[in-house]
């Protein structure tokens, strides 16, 4: 047998899948080929280091998340109260105890949201949308801060709070809205993010665009849009803060986002807090303080479908916390 | 070596079964117990680690919500395994339709991880750290099957990191026998002329 034919065959030989013929054929070739046995030895050593790479762990929110997504997709049938009888061997009385706790709580729970709830049509998305005119506050960009392709295209990520409160301030009555300690302009309370973020970013311009089209938006504009959105919102006071959150489902363009805007002010200092949820499960939000003297900052929070970040920025768009290359590094070797 | 899809002994089966009947509890448990092997299927096959995750996560709903098609006829794990690589292949492809189809021959220069060519060997000062200098031979083996067409990296993946069966990989890709072997055995040799031209030996 010549080596061409023994080396096709090798690859069986060593795993120990050759049948009995060619293990005698090939072992009687490599007994007289030192080539052969060299070709062996590599191949060996081969597929043993590439057994030996190291697996990767499965991060600890995956099984979550899984099975997050399919409870919401496929909701419990009905035996809900099955379940609860078989969680409860001696059931009948915990569970009647537990019924009578919920509907107790679902008729506080409504009445307490009752008032609150509204409908607003149309709906204010407008990412498309070009702005009529360039607007004049283009030296307050959006934070387009991408990492990946993924992020840059599914992510929408942005420092979120100025169109939080350019948001708030259309669909908030006047008379709800809490006194602005800085300068009234939505805009203005927004650092800057640093420059070389943005240019880590897919197209910043895309989403200063964005921004300042949302800001542009007049109420004609927004009927022009079908969809639907709706909002929830809630004033109210704790432990010493005043605050005043909203819930708020938007469809727009088919892909249905949920915003949650919570505002709080405390000791005369205002925090704005907004998330968003997308159809994936993804989430990303910015939390806009006051510092003592009265300078805003920034503390934008990432979460895409795997670990979460944050970064911080002072009022000047410097980043002070948080790194801004690659947030998990260490998961991405290949992009050290 | 070979493992037959032996339905008989599956040790998923109950749990399957409760799956069927809506219990969720018990698809916890099965996704506990394969997502690390689908994740480092769908990881090796794609190189990163952020798709692979997307792609675990998306083809465990999809196995969830199909579960009453799966027919028992491979094993629960091989037909979780099946979703994940036909997802990942899927990724795959619609990454290099968007990318534009970059041909790589076998024979091609190696590219390092920063897209340079590597000409020259890796310096072969003995390393004072061990652990780094193992590190760094994982780099370059991983390097080296990056570097593969996906249709000789799957095979590569399944069989020699996965330790799969021939068998169970010729069903889950759909692949005669003869042709998972050829592509496992020009992958091998492909990543070992790649380690080599990097570091001067396999």
């Amino acid at each position: 047998m010549d080596c061409e034919k023994t080396r096709r065959l090798l690859h069986e030989y060593f795993e120990g899948l050759s049948s009995g013929e060619e293990k005698a054929l090939v072992g009687e070739h490599l007994a007289s080929c030192a080539d052969c046995r060299a070709f062996l030895e590599d191949l060996r050593q081969t597929v043993l280091r590439v057994k030996e790479l190291e697996e990767v762990e499965p991060p600890a929110w995956l099984t979550r998340k899984v099975m997050a997504r399919i409870k919401e997709e496929h909701p419990v049938r009905g035996h809900l109260f099955g379940r609860l009888f078989r969680r409860f061997p001696a059931g009948l009385p915990v569970a009647a105890a537990a019924t009578v706790v919920v509907a107790v709580f679902s008729v506080i729970l409504m009445r307490s949201m009752q008032p609150d709830i509204g409908r607003v049509m149309p709906p204010v998305v407008a990412e498309k949308r070009q702005p009529a005119s360039p607007h004049s506050e283009t030296s307050v960009p959006a934070g387009a801060e991408s990492q990946t392709g993924r992020s840059a295209t599914r992510g929408k990520v942005e420092v979120h709070g100025e169109r939080a409160v350019a948001d708030r301030q259309r669909s908030v009555p006047e008379h709800q809205r809490l006194s602005e300690p800085r300068e009234p302009t939505g805009s203005a309370v927004v650092p800057a993010p640093p420059a070389a973020v943005k240019a880590a970013g897919a197209s910043p311009q895309d989403d200063i665009s964005k921004e300042n089209s949302t800001q542009g938006l007049d109420s004609k504009a927004d009927s022009e849009r079908p969809g639907l959105r709706e909002k929830a919102t809630k004033a109210g006071r704790t432990a010493g803060r005043t605050y005043e959150r909203s819930v708020e489902l938007r469809h727009a363009d088919g892909a249905p986002e949920v915003i949650v805007t919570y505002e709080a002010t405390a000791a005369g200092k205002k925090k704005i807090m907004e998330e968003r949820f997308d159809e994936q499960g993804g989430r990303h939000g910015a939390h806009i303080a006051y510092d003592n003297a009265g300078r805003p900052w920034v503390e934008v929070r990432y979460e895409h479908g795997r670990i979460d970040w944050i970064r911080e920025y002072d009022a000047d768009g410097t980043l002070r916390r948080g790194k801004s290359g690659h947030p998990w590094p260490w998961l991405r070797p290949d992009l050290k | 070596m070979t493992e037959p899809a032996n339905t008989a002994h599956d040790e998923d089966g109950p749990l399957v079964s409760l799956c069927r009947k809506g219990d969720t509890d018990a698809f916890e448990t099965l996704v506990k117990r394969h997502q690390k092997k689908m994740l480092n299927i769908a990881f090796r096959m794609t190189g990163s680690y952020e798709d692979a995750c997307e792609i675990v996560q998306d083809a465990f709903v999809a196995a969830y919500g199909n579960i009453s098609r799966f027919e028992e006829r491979s094993r629960f794990s091989t037909w979780l395994y099946t979703i994940v690589v036909n997802r990942t292949r899927n990724h795959l492809k619609k990454a290099e339709t968007l990318a534009g189809r970059r041909e790589v021959s076998l024979d091609d220069p190696v590219r390092s991880e920063e897209g340079g060519i590597c000409l020259e060997p890796v310096s072969a000062a003995p390393s004072v750290l061990e652990t780094l200098e193992q590190r760094e031979a994982q780099a370059r083996v991983r390097q080296c099957i990056n570097g593969l067409d996906k249709e000789f990296k799957e095979v590569l993946v399944l069989r020699d990191m996965q330790g799969l069966g021939y068998e169970e990989i010729s069903s889950m890709l759909g692949l005669a026998a003869g042709t998972v072997k050829s592509r496992l055995f020009r992958a091998r040799e492909s990543v070992k002329n790649c380690l080599k031209k990097l570091i001067g030996r396999p």
